[in-house]
């Protein structure tokens, strides 16, 4: 008989890292502790992090994470509650039907749901549960350094599928990009004036602030451009590739900003200063998933290209390198009777929840 | 019923009604995964009118399991 328990209280902890060990990877960073209370939100208070699971004797057989957050669902500025899916799995040996009470278990909870990167077995399941999903979330990609980039070409690329993305600066004098820590002060979007954000996360202060300044592995750069109640933002971190070659590779994980003239010319400009800087400290390119065309546009006009849906240019995967065809896929439960927009209308990047997750914990962590 | 057990593991997991019988399971019919689980129970509940308990969901393991608590449900 198997339990279905809400959450998961962390003074278990050792049995949930056997647990994803024996049934994910043993190596995988969300065997770490620190990371796994920050992937879950687990409350100091009463040390229970956000993830269903299912008990058969008191041994954990199956887990599914959930992240309550609020949605713009086509009206901003009135957001909705909506939860983010992910790591779901059942150990293999148990009864048939756990994975599937577990998502029973929070559709009974939320009625719009969202989730990124299922795995192989998870799409076809989404989909026979009624939810829409896209195979691949767009990707664009910008080279800073051809010669660079020529040893991490995918088998089937070749060196001239580089010269359609080439970094093209726009602005003869670019502005000098600032890091800034996030406050009231200086970040409180009117929200509607970003049409681009219609359906898609909330970016508070509270969602980024989580998301990026207490995340306990990556060191991730927040730039803003413009008027606190307006600003252009755009959210990178550098990687450093390693396998069959040593690269630097910037990613741009967010990217948003008012759709007026005026809050394009900020992104612009913005965008344009990120990507001189990542050229600046020597990343051989960048790249950049996001959903929504009016943001995309942008990088797009900085010289980048979308990567093609078939096959793959530059390498997604880079610690280490790989050379398998990844995309990141998208797939959501929305309210019956509501809104249900197109994928080029959603703003869906690599900041949603673990579109963006190391792979492994850094050797030389002193945390 | 019996009758229409079978057919709907036939059709589900894309056995041959012949190799299905009181001895199917879980365990010993390869197509029998969590997926397929699930299109069983759908298939089943839609075929007999019925609504599942979630944990009768997890006893459906075979097809003698599935005879006893669908027998349970149509009385």
């Amino acid at each position: 008989m198997v339990d279905i328990i809400d959450y998961f209280p962390m003074e278990r902890w050792e049995q949930m890292r056997l647990f994803l060990s024996e049934c994910y990877r043993l190596d995988h960073a969300i065997c770490d502790r620190k990371f796994f209370e920050w992937q879950f939100q687990a409350d100091p208070s009463d040390g229970n992090a956000s993830v269903l699971c299912g008990w058969e004797n008191d041994r954990l057989v199956g887990i599914l994470g959930y992240l309550p957050f609020s949605v713009h669902w086509g009206e901003l500025g009135n957001p909705y509650p909506a939860v983010w899916l992910l790591y779901w799995m059942v150990r293999k040996e148990t009864q048939r039907g756990l994975g599937w009470l577990l998502t029973k278990r929070i559709q009974e909870k939320y009625t719009l749901l969202l989730t990124v990167n299922a795995s192989e077995l998870g799409g076809p399941f989404f989909k026979k549960l009624g939810w829409a999903f896209f195979p691949r979330v767009a990707r664009y990609t910008c080279v800073f350094d051809k010669k660079q980039c020529v040893p991490l070409l995918f088998p089937s690329a070749i060196e001239s599928d580089l010269d359609k993305m080439i970094f093209r600066p726009i602005f003869p004098d670019p502005d000098s990009i600032t890091e800034v820590a996030l406050n009231k002060e200086n970040y409180h979007p009117d929200w509607k004036l970003y049409s681009g954000l219609s359906f898609g996360t909330v970016r508070s202060l509270s969602y980024l602030t989580w998301r990026y300044f207490k995340h306990p592995v990556f060191k991730y750069y927040v730039i803003l451009k413009g008027e606190a109640q307006r600003p252009a933002v755009c959210i990178y971190r550098i990687e450093k590739a390693f396998g069959i070659y040593d690269a630097l590779v910037g990613r741009i994980v967010d990217f948003f900003h008012p759709d007026d003239k005026q809050g394009k010319t900020d992104g612009l400009i913005l965008m344009q200063g990120v990507l001189q800087y990542l050229k600046n400290k020597g990343c051989s390119y960048v790249d950049f998933i996001c959903s929504n065309r009016t943001y995309s546009q942008t990088f797009l006009d900085l010289g980048a290209d979308e990567e093609p849906n078939d096959r793959q240019i530059l390498p997604v995967r880079i610690t280490p390198i790989q050379h398998t065809l990844r995309h990141q896929n998208f797939a959501f439960l929305a309210p019956q009777g509501g809104h249900f927009p197109v994928l080029e209308n959603m703003h869906i990047t690599k900041s949603d929840i673990d579109g963006d997750g190391p792979a492994l914990i850094p050797k030389n962590d002193s945390r | 019923m019996e009758k229409k057990i079978i057919k709907i593991l036939s059709n589900v997991l894309e056995v041959p009604q012949t190799d299905l019988g009181e001895h199917s399971s879980q365990v010993n019919v390869a197509n029998w995964d969590s997926l397929n689980h699930m299109k069983l129970v759908v298939a089943l509940e839609e075929e007999f009118g019925v609504k599942f308990k979630d944990e009768d969901i997890l006893e459906l393991q075979s097809f003698k399991l599935i005879k006893f608590i669908l027998s349970k449900y149509l009385k």
